[in-house]
């Protein structure tokens, strides 16, 4: 062990050699849902990088077990190889739907990152099966919100306005929900910087976000707009703050201007 | 005849010596600005954060498929779009369970 409580280069390299074959089940499952081939494409490689990276940093007095520290981080590293690989590049032969979709998943990982470790969203209500079925709901309506996003671009007419529709049930939120949404969902920001702009702890933006999920999910499932969601009480005095700057919903805006086009 | 109590010997004691002038006092608050203890229902209960494995893909990719049906059945949403969602919630999941020809697990049976 060094002074400053990583391990030394000789155990380091042991970490490696013992974890080396659980980095590529990894990058192989990054490859496999992508449709990749995880040597050629270069996942392999990314993938053990990511894990020496890891062996030279990890410190086990902090006494988080070593798959736990690094999982994430050959995830990531997966991940963004498999974007940067010929394969992707070369995807001309998938469907149209299916380079969408990929480009969806990514995002996805973004706003759950908890899947890069295998964990699907958290959910507090539930048990046993139906946990997993609205940890699922979560995550097909962050999906179906970065599909909205992306179908505003080039969207037909007639998709247009069922495009519009999504969005006003988002307009109906309080301006406070509507900043979440727009800055997770249509500029790419994180819970932890939306929290840190706010100088709030980053929980509170967690929670928030569940419950924006769960009133839209209600909301796409019946295809009604519903009572919308009040704030919790952790950022009551940001969305008041908001509401005495009188700052307007941002999805609010967006129709506004979409229908005045 | 009772013995009296021994003189206490030793220096006398001082006067009082000087004390910090007093600072201000924070003013009493009302209890209603104190938070009220708050019922258990209120507090979350323990979540799960137990990692998807390999033998439950099958069935996790199935459950997506009755999840958006059930979502998406009533809703405005444009059927292409809707694939889209259920694909790449699919792919997120895949791409998220290693698959079970982990090395270094087989090593470790073989020995």
């Amino acid at each position: 062990m060094t002074e400053s409580g990583t391990l030394s280069e000789e155990q380091a390299n042991e970490l490696v050699l013992e974890h080396a074959g659980w980095a590529q089940s990894i990058a192989r499952a990054v490859a496999r849902a992508w449709n990749l081939d995880w040597q050629m494409d270069g996942l392999d490689g990314a993938a053990m990088e990511a894990l020496i990276f890891c062996s030279r940093r990890f410190e086990p007095e902090m006494g988080v077990p070593f798959r736990g520290y690094a999982r994430r981080r050959i995830h990531e590293a997966s991940t963004e190889a498999a974007r940067q690989s010929k394969g992707w590049a070369k995807s001309g032969s998938a469907t149209q739907n299916e380079r969408l979709a990929r480009e969806v998943a990514v995002e996805l990982f973004e706003l759950f990152p908890d899947l890069r470790s295998g964990i699907l969203p958290q959910v507090d209500e539930q048990q046993g099966e139906q946990t997993l079925r609205a940890s699922i709901r979560q995550l097909l309506i962050g999906a179906t919100l970065v599909t909205t996003r992306q179908g505003m671009d080039d969207a037909s007419p007639e998709d247009l306005i069922d495009l519009k529709k999504s969005i006003s049930f988002i307009s109906t939120l309080e301006p406070i929900h509507q900043i979440i949404l727009w800055k997770m969902y249509w500029e790419s920001d994180s819970m932890r910087g939306i929290a840190s702009d706010w100088e709030t702890d980053e929980l509170n933006v967690i929670r928030e976000h569940k419950v924006l999920l769960d009133y839209l999910q209600k909301c796409f499932s019946t295809s009604k707009v519903l009572a919308p969601p009040r704030v919790r009480p952790g950022l009551k005095t940001i969305a008041l703050q908001i509401r005495k700057k009188k700052i307007p919903g941002p999805f609010t805006e967006f129709l506004k201007r979409e229908n005045h086009a | 005849m009772p013995k009296k109590p021994d003189k206490i010997k030793g220096s006398k004691i001082g006067g009082v010596k000087d004390v910090d002038s007093t600072r201000g006092v924070e003013e009493v608050r009302k209890v209603s600005e104190v938070d009220q203890v708050k019922s258990s229902s209120s507090v979350s209960k323990r979540k799960s954060t137990r990692e998807m494995t390999w033998e439950e893909r099958e069935k996790l990719f199935g459950l997506v498929k009755e999840e958006a049906k059930k979502l998406f059945g009533k809703s405005d949403i444009p059927a292409k779009q809707r694939e889209v969602i259920e694909r790449a919630v699919k792919i997120a999941i895949d791409a998220s369970i290693p698959d079970d020809n982990d090395q270094d697990k087989k090593d470790k049976e073989s020995n």
